[in-house]
């Protein structure tokens, strides 16, 4: 089985994770596959996506936790820091992955860019430049995709 | 107690602590004083340390002085509590005597029978002192530079880790003569080399010095079969799959992938890719045959720099046809998800090949 004879420190980051969950963040792995993560988090409160659930993927290479675990967006989201391919532009996922980092505090980072998108730093340049340009009306499509896309019930 | 008494005291302190106090006012006293556990001066056995702040008022011993904690090392919250209630209290036993020499020295005490490491290793999650102590040898390391605190192999494999980025990296820029002879050189002497280099902590990213690890560096000499321990597999607990709220979770997750797929929520995984007359199978550029130990390395420094030239891909580069992007082959079942990553996992560079199309392809651009 694929799940048997993991480093036990991803053991030990499965068990927290679904122990004591962080508020808003849900991550369960596969059964298939302990390495890859099922992973919803819910739209920040106060956010132009609050109300929203997404999906994500999160994958830990064999070099984890060496290296950063590699997470993409599912569910579609209009954010300046993530691409049409669900992709996400986070520091802490590229050059700034640190071993003491861990699953739960990538979620969390990845909940907080989403209450605090940063057009300056874009990995979507169409969204960014709407966002710089006119960001209520950047964030009123941000909602509408929401509404459209991520609903959960 | 007169002012004059009160002065004396605070020159007394300061001949006590010398250097290691700073005298802010000396009547009303209001001075800093770092402390350090009584370790012997032993550097490598220190792993807490804390300024701490004595205000006192004109009615200065009548009343105890106010103390605070300026900053402090290797200290968790609740010891650091500990730590400050403990020396307020003293200081009002001690009252209405003068303290400041006797109130430091308790907060020495205390801060003695706290010197040492608590909690978990950072990089392993598994608690840095084993339950069993028996032996006196520290499987633990701090950092001299923020005294967070390692396990001796963890840290040990993540330096070892990040030198060999380095070297890939070094190995792999276009380097100027000059400069690939110097990298020469100092290969030849591994311990210039360590001293050259500096890292971050990974907890804190306070920059440190290669001589802070040294200590630890020797043991890859005498011990590397030992470095395999932290490597350590375990066996999952089939139940933590199992379970009732696991199994009601993964409904749920399925029932929200499957409302989000009908309002066409879910970004469009790429298409499977169908082999037809006429595709080919581009040829790798510079490509020669590494040997396996190369691999591994070699791999991960390529990876890296997939991911970087993914994310930055827009959608200009991303159509031509000899799109050398990794495929994404995402299905929205967890069983097609975990196939793709084994797959790229077990032989990552077979991944990079594409069937392509002598035309262009079409669905590119729909993506």
């Amino acid at each position: 089985m694929a799940s048997s004879n993991l480093p036990r420190r991803i053991i030990k980051e499965t068990q927290r994770l679904l122990s004591e969950p962080a508020p808003g963040i849900s991550a369960s792995p596969s059964e298939d596959n302990m390495r890859y993560f099922n992973v919803m988090i819910l739209g920040p409160t106060q956010s132009p996506y609050e109300g929203g659930v997404f999906k994500l993927e999160l994958f830990l290479p064999e070099e984890y936790p060496m290296a950063a675990p590699k997470v993409r967006f599912l569910t579609k989201i209009y954010h300046p820091n993530i691409d049409k391919l669900g992709r996400i532009c986070l520091d802490i996922l590229k050059d700034k992955w640190s071993p003491a980092l861990q699953i739960r505090t990538v979620l969390l980072s990845i909940q907080a860019l989403l209450s605090a998108p940063n057009p300056d730093d874009p990995l979507s340049e169409n969204i960014a430049k709407h966002w710089k340009t006119s960001e209520a009306e950047a964030v009123e499509t941000a909602k509408e995709w929401t509404r459209l896309y991520a609903s959960g019930a | 107690m007169s002012a004059e008494e009160v002065v004396a005291e605070i020159e007394a302190v300061e001949a006590v602590y010398g250097s290691d106090c700073l005298i802010l006012d000396s009547f009303p006293p209001h001075l800093h004083i770092s402390l350090k556990p009584r370790t012997a001066d032993v550097s490598s056995e220190q792993f807490v340390e804390a300024t701490i702040e004595i205000h006192a008022s004109p009615q200065y011993p009548n009343e105890p002085p106010c103390i605070n904690l300026v900053d402090c090392k290797g200290l968790d919250e609740q010891r650091q509590k500990d730590l400050l209630n403990y020396i307020r209290d003293k200081a009002h036993e001690l009252s209405p005597c003068l303290m400041l020499v006797a109130l430091c020295e308790e907060a020495v005490e205390k801060l003695s029978a706290m010197n040492h490491p608590d909690g978990d290793c950072p990089l392993c999650l598994y608690p840095l002192v084993p339950e069993d102590l028996q032996n006196k040898s520290f499987p633990f390391m701090k950092l001299m530079s923020c005294f967070h605190c390692f396990h001796r192999e963890c840290i040990t494999r993540w330096w070892n880790w990040l030198q060999s980025l380095k070297e890939t990296e070094s190995s792999n820029s276009a380097a100027v003569t000059a400069r690939s002879t110097h990298n020469m050189e100092t290969g030849k002497d591994v311990n210039e080399k360590r001293d050259e280099s500096v890292g971050n902590c990974p907890v804190c990213r306070l920059p440190f010095h290669a001589k802070d690890l040294e200590h630890v560096l020797d043991l890859i000499d005498s011990h590397v079969a030992q470095l395999s321990l932290d490597r350590k597999e375990a066996d999952v607990d089939e139940n933590i799959l199992h379970c009732e709220r696991e199994i009601s979770r993964r409904e749920k997750f399925e029932a929200i992938l499957k409302l989000q797929e009908e309002n066409s929520g879910i970004i469009e995984p790429k298409r499977e890719i169908v082999v037809l007359p006429g595709m080919f199978l581009p040829r790798q550029v510079a490509n020669p045959i590494h040997e396996y130990a190369e691999e591994s390395t070699e791999q991960q420094e390529k990876d890296a720099s997939a991911v970087a030239s993914e994310n930055h891909a827009n959608n200009r580069t991303s159509s031509g046809p000899s799109s050398s992007r990794k495929p994404k082959k995402h299905k929205g079942k967890g069983d097609r998800h975990s196939h793709t990553y084994n797959s790229m996992a077990r032989n990552p560079r077979k991944a990079v090949q594409h069937w392509v199309r002598k035309y262009d392809d079409s669905g590119e651009q729909q993506r």
